[in-house]
């Protein structure tokens, strides 16, 4: 994934979070806010009604302002002004709190005046809680300005509100759970780069810490296969000759990776030239029968001459490539049919085999680099899985389409649709 | 071992063949070579071997399955 790409996802991931959140705080404390107001409203209702009905019970007139007081979140005062009997009080608490459907536990207490005391009423639950478990709050608070009054606390009021909104909480959740999955996402995808860079890295530098001893390995070998000595000792001379081919092998081997750390590093550069495909095509082939013990490569050319232009050396090196794929995917008897054909503006380039063919699953990831087809230990083909990779880069740069057509046990045909050149 | 000793070696890469093969041979032993796994199987069921050298990555049949063939012989 490119740099950029990562970058601007990153920004923009962080962005989404930041407002997820924003909005859902906001939308947290102003459902908290709504419901905090709603049990306000219902409470005053209850207790307006209950001091209503004490003061018709006392046959007193009650104080046109502040009647009900919230003294704190979940404490309320309630001012009468008259003589106040609790088991009244707490008989009628209970039936206005049922009636605004107002299920919460409460505790009440009575001023009593005489004795400057604030007298602990009851703990009333409308579940049956084992009263035992509950921390009763004994020690409630007086106000001086106020002669009768009772007082109504709710110590279960924030488990109440919470308890009202299972829906916002769900979302929140879920909101979190998808914050935490994109930040697992976002830490796997940095991770992934990490590692693919490091062995980006590794493999450009342990390619190129290659290139050094295979001078040296190239120069001595040169240096004995000229010895006389060497040269006329026969098994010597066989030893010298291993030594340079593999030197060379080896040699090829690196530049095919140091090729494709090019091709991913910067932009290729081609060095475009005019030329003419058949006789170049004809050229590779030639080569390319050279490596070739049994079978053979045939040629169906255009009747025309058509030139075409692009890089020669990459072109060269992609059918090259894809002749020796096409070898080394055949059976014993290789048997490789090239063809071309004029197609008005485009040529098409075909190169087919009559070989294992590729099964579809594979044909998917054929291009990408490093990859072939599991075989386990069982090595019938060997090869980097870079070769495929580099041709599909090539035709990229040049703009061309590459086609797959394969079918296992049939063979295999790759089709690149190359522009004419119209000049000569 | 003694001069007799055959040994029957399997690797597909010619070169690396050729000379681990000479040097054997070098050194006295009666070396059979096999470029891939089922000729191997075929050719240690057929002689009889002191001693067999394995690749494990190899054409038609991998390694550790011409081993596990040849131990019944």
């Amino acid at each position: 994934m490119p740099n950029n790409l990562i970058r601007r996802l990153i920004i923009l991931g962080g962005l989404s979070i930041i407002g997820i959140i924003f909005v859902q705080s906001y939308w947290l404390l102003k459902t908290w806010d709504i419901k905090d107001k709603e049990f306000d409203q219902t409470v005053n209702i209850v207790l307006h009604n209950v001091a209503e009905r004490m003061a018709k019970y006392n046959k007193t007139i009650l104080p046109k302002s502040g009647l009900v007081q919230r003294k704190s979140s979940n404490y309320y005062a309630v001012n009468i002004n008259s003589e106040i009997d609790a088991g009244l009080l707490e008989q009628y608490l209970s039936q206005e709190m049922i009636k605004q459907s107002l299920n919460i536990a409460f505790e009440y207490a009575v001023y009593h005046c005489a004795t400057d005391e604030l007298v602990y009423g009851n703990y009333c639950s409308p579940n049956n809680i084992d009263e035992k478990s509950i921390k009763k709050n004994k020690k409630l608070p007086k106000f001086k300005n106020l002669i009768y009054y009772f007082v109504v606390r709710f110590p279960e009021r924030e488990s109440f509100l919470l308890a009202n909104r299972n829906m916002t909480l769900t979302l929140t959740i879920l909101s979190i759970l998808a914050i935490v999955f994109f930040l697992y996402s976002m830490w796997v995808i940095m991770e992934q780069k990490r590692l693919s860079e490091l062995q980006k890295d590794f493999i450009n530098n342990m390619t190129h810490e290659f290139k050094t001893p295979i001078s040296s390995i190239k120069i001595a070998s040169d240096f004995l296969a000229n010895n006389d000595n060497v040269k006329e000792d026969i098994r010597l001379n066989r030893y010298i000759q291993i030594i340079r081919e593999q030197n060379q092998r080896l040699n090829e081997q690196v530049e095919k990776v140091l090729n494709v750390a090019r091709l991913e590093k910067d932009s290729i550069e081609l060095k475009k030239e005019i030329f003419e495909l058949n006789k170049t095509l004809e050229d590779i082939i030639k080569n390319e029968s050279l490596k070739l013990k049994q079978g053979n490569i045939s040629f169906k050319n255009s009747k025309e001459k058509i030139n075409i232009n692009a890089d020669k050396l990459h072109f060269v090196n992609v059918v090259a490539n894809m002749i020796d794929n096409a070898i080394k995917y055949s059976n014993e008897k290789p048997i490789v049919e090239l063809s071309v054909v004029d197609a008005g503006k485009d040529v098409l380039l075909g190169i087919k085999d009559h070989g294992i063919g590729i099964d579809k699953e594979s044909q998917k990831k054929l291009f990408d680099k490093f990859y072939r087809v599991s075989t386990g230990n069982v090595h019938n083909v060997k090869g980097f899985g870079l070769g495929l990779f580099y041709v599909k880069n090539i035709c990229k740069a040049h703009g061309w389409t590459l086609q797959l057509e394969s079918e296992p046990g049939v063979g295999t045909e790759f089709i690149i649709t190359i522009p004419k050149s119209l000049t000569a | 071992m003694s001069e007799k000793s055959r040994i029957l070696y399997v690797e597909d890469d010619e070169t690396l063949s050729f000379v681990t093969k000479d040097n054997l041979e070098l050194n006295g032993y009666k070396v059979d070579h096999c470029m891939d796994g089922e000729s191997a199987v075929e050719t240690f069921f057929h002689n009889s071997y002191d001693l067999c050298i394995l690749d494990v990555m190899l054409p038609k049949m991998d390694g550790f399955a011409v081993a596990e063939k040849n131990k019944g012989h």
